[in-house]
């Protein structure tokens, strides 16, 4: 492994609440490698959910260093972040994943939509995926007609199709039972293997814990172990 | 990568956007169906609104200013100065000089009628009542005023020395006299004295109730022999080829000369003027108060549509939309709703005024005030497209203020926040 694919170094991030300030993030250093499936474990509040999105581009940090394949964070405006998370992040949350209005097809083919791939394209990409993931025969429904471990998995497929250099996912298996958690996090994992996409999950679920090869533990906003 | 590529790329790429944006506006647009329906609805109903009301408001000025041409006013008068303030037998005019009788006779003119008209008292063998005592040149009024078709009962004037008189249906009804009764008329005579004389009753007229009441007809030269004032006449009365020259025509006549008084028919009909411009001002403020309520709404609607879909917008930013393109999307949105709903209330709008062509009887209340009784609605394309532009312009702008904040607003913590 060369070149760290996600570095952090010296991340803060305090927000400020009226009066209170919240030091979400205390100093965090970390480098993730090309092709890893990390999980980021710890307590509720711990921060795990800030340093996916100062790694995803999603807010931007209070001091440190954020790069992601090559391309440093802090000097990225508003657009810039915006194209990098189109074209080099894949987001899966806990829920809410999906554009309500869309099909499953739709939701998946969106990012390609805006990275403007052709419509042919998408459609063989996205039913390929959908297969892919096991839900081949679905394509066609809303969100609200599919079920919490289908939506995650079209989710995941989003996150996938367009090739990202990362996919962070936010506990993506918070609401879902063991039996379909196991799946989810078997497919990922699969997806890992076979074309190389980092992973990193952020997650209280000790399934998805012992699951990956990467065990990061935060704690009060700080790395405290890497294992 | 050369400028035409550069341009060409960035062409496509709008179209891109377009079509994932445009779609996406449509489905949202109907996904509280209620909601839309309802905003629509209301945006319906005003766009109709002003449709319909312009176009009535405008049918009814303009066959109110007709019917007060018609009721004896024209286009414009003459009269001895003083006439006006105080309609009496010693204001007359005696001669009309030659240089105002030469625009009188010029093409512009179409009608001219001279008349003698003063107070009077009219009696029957029962009742009595004050009326105003026209004596009018018949063949001359004819197409200047309205008497000459009013008859419902007997005959019209036949010259200017006939010795007839003509009532109003209401009147006769008052005296209790009818067709070929006798009646007296009592005026002032030019020197002074009580003049009074008789008159069979020739025909029966009607109109607007005040006039029905009050306004009795004799030829002019009986007229003028019952006052003593030889030739003498009240008034001139003219009609122009069109309504445009009246000020322009006034205007000359009255620095040809200041020993008459010269007026167009809105300054001897101050309320009738003033009733059409309340009205049209009722319009403008009809439009301000109905789009006041409808932008609100809509404002409402689109802040609701937005606050309930923050988590969405956040997405939709996680995912790399730019904020412009959702900001489009929002005002595609409105834009949608407002595009059926002003389409749809211009149509509904446009037939309800086409059905009403063949004219809208207003009841007779209407003519109490002079106004006009039957109206008849004409569509306007420049008023209706230019409602439809205006709503469509103030409506996209009533959205922006929901739209901006659904672009600006989205802290991306509503979307990592929704997770618990
Ligand atoms: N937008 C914000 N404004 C103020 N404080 C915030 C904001 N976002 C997070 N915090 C605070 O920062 C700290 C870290 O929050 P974060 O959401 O990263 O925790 P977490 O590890 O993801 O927790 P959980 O497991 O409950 O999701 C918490 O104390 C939280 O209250
Ligand atoms: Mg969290």
């Amino acid at each position: 492994m060369d070149k760290p694919i996600v570095i952090c170094k010296d991340v803060w991030k305090i927000y400020q609440q009226g009066e209170v300030k919240v030091e979400a993030l205390r100093g965090v250093d970390l480098d993730i490698f090309q092709g890893e499936f990390v999980s980021l474990a710890g307590a509720s509040g711990s921060g795990k959910t800030t340093l996916l999105n100062m790694i995803g581009g999603l807010d931007s940090v209070s001091s440190g260093y954020v790069e992601v394949d090559g391309d440093d964070l802090s000097g990225m405006n508003k657009n810039g972040l915006a194209d990098l998370r189109l074209s080099k992040i894949g987001f899966v949350f806990q829920a809410y994943n999906l554009i309500p209005v869309l099909t499953a097809y739709e939701n998946v083919e969106f990012i390609m939509q805006l990275q403007g791939v052709p419509a042919e394209r998408r459609r063989e990409l996205s039913h390929e995926i959908l297969g892919r993931v096991g839900i081949a025969d679905m394509g066609e429904r809303k969100p609200a007609e599919l079920s919490g471990g289908q939506q995650q998995r079209v989710a995941v497929a989003r996150a996938l199709v367009s090739n990202p250099s990362i996919i962070l996912a936010d506990e993506p298996t918070a609401n879902l039972d063991s039996k379909t958690s196991e799946s989810l996090l078997e497919l990922m994992a699969e997806l890992n293997q076979e074309s190389q996409t980092t992973f990193i999950v952020a997650t209280h679920d000790p399934q998805v814990i012992e699951f990956t090869k990467r065990k990061i533990l935060i704690s009060d906003g700080k790395v405290a172990q890497d294992c | 990568m050369s400028a035409q590529q550069l341009n060409q790329n960035s062409q496509s790429r709008f179209g891109r956007s377009m079509s994932l944006i445009l779609p996406l506006a449509w489905r949202n647009l109907w996904r509280n169906k209620r909601r839309s329906l309802l905003t629509m609805l209301a945006i319906f109903v005003a766009v109709m609104s002003m449709v319909v009301l312009g176009a009535f408001m405008r049918a009814w000025s303009s066959a109110t200013i007709v019917e007060t041409i018609n009721n004896l006013t024209g286009h414009g008068q003459i009269h001895a100065l003083q006439y006006l303030d105080d309609p009496n037998i010693d204001y007359r005019i005696k001669a009309i000089p030659g240089s105002i009788a030469n625009h009188l006779n010029s093409a512009e003119v179409t009608h001219r009628a001279d008349r003698v008209r003063v107070p009077a008292m009219i009696r029957s063998e029962r009742e009595n009542s004050p009326v105003e005592l026209l004596g009018i040149q018949p063949a001359q009024e004819k197409g200047l005023s309205f008497i000459s078709e009013a008859i419902i009962d007997g005959r019209y004037l036949e010259s200017n020395a006939d010795k007839g008189i003509i009532l109003g249906k209401k009147l006769a009804d008052r005296l209790q006299t009818k067709l070929g009764r006798r009646v007296v008329l009592m005026s002032q005579h030019q020197d002074g004295s009580i003049s009074e004389r008789g008159y069979r009753v020739v025909g029966i007229f009607t109109s607007q109730p005040g006039i029905e009441k009050f306004n009795v007809f004799i030829s002019i030269q009986s007229a003028q022999a019952l006052l003593g004032i030889g030739s003498d006449i009240s008034e001139v009365t003219f009609k122009l080829q069109s309504r445009e020259q009246i000020a322009g025509f006034v205007q000359r006549l009255r620095n040809e000369n200041s020993e008459l008084d010269i007026q167009a028919w809105d300054e001897l009909q101050p309320f009738t003027k003033a009733m059409i411009e309340m009205s049209d001002g009722s319009i403008l403020i009809w439009i301000l108060v109905s789009f006041t309520v409808v932008s609100f709404g809509l404002i409402n609607t689109l802040l609701m549509a937005v606050f309930e879909r923050m988590r969405e917008f956040g997405l939709f930013q996680a995912l790399g939309m730019k904020t412009r393109w959702l900001l489009l999307q929002i005002l595609f949105e409105s834009t949608f709703m407002m595009a059926v709903a002003t389409a749809a209330g211009l149509i509904a709008g446009i037939l309800i005024v086409i059905a009403f062509e063949g004219g809208l009887d207003l009841g007779v209340g209407a003519s109490y005030f002079g106004a006009a009784q039957v109206v008849y609605p004409e569509l306007d394309w420049s008023e209706v497209s230019y409602i439809g532009v205006l709503v469509m312009f103030l409506g996209v702008l009533a959205s922006l203020y929901p739209a901006i904040k659904a672009a600006r607003n989205v802290p991306v913590d509503v979307l990592s926040r929704a997770t618990n």
